[in-house]
């Protein structure tokens, strides 16, 4: 097995990837907006503070992890062609993703609590601080918490992403601009069928479907949330996600293009 | 030793058969030149023995073990062919320098010297090569990879005569400095013709020939004389073609001629590979044809 090598190599690829996405957002959010107000003669308005007060650091790691995650027959291609089997690239890739998440999580958790909280004040930076934070008494578990809630966010959104890419992988490019097409037509329709049955048949049972929900959510009623039915039910969806992604990944071959 | 099996391996693209139970060995330090025509399934083939493409049954084996899912064993094989597999926007310093780091070396002096005579720039991103220089890239790396199997589908396409030529000159030192099998899969079956030692036939995905270069060419006999004395002597023989000029005629037989006596007015004597292949290919489909009509 050559998992090291080609671990290696994804890493690399993708560490610069990222490095790159950030350099675009510091120009896009913090140096071009300060350049027009420069040259509009406003920059007493121009407030860093301001600029670091949305969430644009924290998704854009998000983003760009179920972004990259979708693009795989690029690098399968690569490494088919220097003898690399399809259980090593899965398996490097899960590494590189899972490494990735690690390295992104960890700037984004120290970001909010070193950056956000102490210089714009915000108290509720991410969705566990929003609606769990409060479950635990103690700081450092809350924090430890919130480490592992926006981890395992970030874990389900590559491994979807992964499950789209790879998904589409498997079909020519005609193919999949049809599946690009219907799916968002089909996804449409079946939405205003339901929430048409929903309003105008005040019969059809939705209460399960609600009811759920709250279970995953973690919703109690006193209107506090528990954490760990939605840290349980995202492990789990992980691990379906997984398996469903090894599967994909040795389904992978080369396109007539 | 190390042998490549190809073992009963079958191939369908919906409802067209590209290749029916195909069954190969390839030994250990030889040069084998891979023929057959359009469509005749020999891309199709080597993509699937490189694990790019799935068999629709069969297996690959090196040294009696699967190459599918095996890194150990693909990394014993090297596929250049006319599908890019390389991403447009990469360096050809940064595509050599990962290939050598999953291939786990690469012959920098071997290849310094061919990107030199070749005239190749390798500080341009592939994307930007022309399809020549796409070939010679692709060439060096085939020839300067630690691999057992070096496997070129049309590995000239592209290419200039001068080229041409200084490819396989090239193909010829770095075999002799370095023996290992080489699978060669081109048409242009006269230019290859010197430097292969065994010869695989393949049509609408069938092999139909397999041996060595120089006991094929000791079959073929071309029988040149009148036409009535060729067609006496060739009653019974394996005639696969002929060709006829007023009154001489010129059979080409493929197989053993038998002690029958050679009249005064023939004149025998062997044909080239080529000439053997269009008549094989042409003969093969004829009667490939004809079974299908009587099978309707």
């Amino acid at each position: 097995m050559k998992t090291n090598k080609v671990t290696k190599f994804l890493f690399r690829k993708q560490i610069i990837g990222l490095a790159e996405m950030y350099v675009f957002l510091f120009v896009a959010f913090l140096v071009l907006p300060f350049i027009f107000s420069l040259i509009s003669g406003s920059l007493s308005d121009y407030s860093l503070a301001e600029q670091m007060r949305g969430t644009w650091v924290t998704a854009a790691f998000g983003v760009y992890m179920f972004a990259i995650s979708t693009l795989s027959y690029e690098n399968f291609k690569f490494l088919i062609q220097n003898g690399i089997s399809r259980q090593t690239f899965f398996n490097s890739q899960i590494v590189v993703n899972g490494l990735l998440i690690l390295i992104g999580n960890t700037f984004n958790v120290a970001y909010q609590y070193l950056v956000l909280m102490p210089l714009v004040h915000a108290r509720n930076t991410n969705i566990f601080m929003s609606s769990y934070a409060g479950y635990f008494h103690n700081s450092i578990v809350a924090f430890l918490f919130n480490f592992i809630f926006s981890g395992l966010l970030l874990v389900v959104g590559a491994l979807a992403g992964m499950v789209i890419g790879n998904f589409l992988t498997l079909f020519s490019k005609f193919i999949q601009r049809i599946i690009l097409i219907v799916t968002p037509i089909v996804g449409y329709i079946t939405l205003m069928y339901a929430a048409s049955r929903v309003i105008l048949h005040h019969d059809f049972e939705m209460t399960w479907v609600a009811n759920f929900a709250k279970f995953v959510l973690g919703y109690r009623s006193t209107g506090s949330y528990d954490p760990f039915p939605m840290i349980v039910a995202m492990v789990v969806v992980s691990a379906i996600m997984l398996l469903i992604v090894r599967y994909l990944f040795s389904k992978k071959q080369l396109k007539r293009e | 030793m190390t042998v490549l099996e190809v073992s009963h391996i079958s191939k369908a693209f919906g409802s067209k058969r590209v290749l029916s139970d195909i069954n190969l060995t390839f030994e250990d330090n030889k040069i084998y030149g891979l023929l057959g025509r359009n469509g005749a399934g020999k891309s199709t083939l080597l993509s699937i023995m490189t694990n790019r493409n799935f068999a629709d049954s069969g297996q690959i084996k090196i040294d009696s073990e699967d190459v599918s899912d095996n890194d150990s064993k693909l990394g014993l094989m090297y596929l250049m062919s006319e599908v890019n597999l390389y991403a447009n926007g990469w360096k050809l310093t940064q595509i050599i320098k990962d290939s050598e780091s999953l291939y786990g070396g690469f012959d920098h002096e071997l290849a310094n010297r061919l990107i030199k005579e070749f005239g190749l720039d390798v500080n341009q991103k592939f994307g930007k090569l022309s399809t020549g220089y796409n070939s010679i890239f692709k060439l060096i790396l085939a020839l300067c990879l630690p691999v057992k199997f070096v496997l070129l589908d049309e590995p000239v396409l592209g290419l200039d005569a001068n080229h041409r030529e200084l490819f396989y000159s090239e193909l010829i030192q770095s075999y002799a400095d370095n023996p290992r099998t080489f699978i060669v899969s081109t048409h242009l079956i006269e230019e290859v013709a010197n430097i292969i030692s065994d010869v695989i036939v393949l049509d609408q995905g069938r092999v139909i020939l397999n041996q060595p270069v120089e006991d094929v060419l000791a079959k073929t006999h071309s029988v040149v004389g009148p036409q009535k004395d060729v067609d006496q002597y060739t009653k019974g023989l394996n005639v696969i073609g002929h060709d006829t000029m007023g009154n001489i005629r010129a059979d080409y037989v493929y197989g053993d001629l038998d002690d029958r006596v050679l009249p005064d007015t023939i004149q025998l004597s062997n044909f080239d590979l080529q000439k053997l292949f269009i008549f094989l290919t042409n003969q093969y489909e004829g009667s490939a044809q004809h079974e299908d009509q009587q099978g309707h």
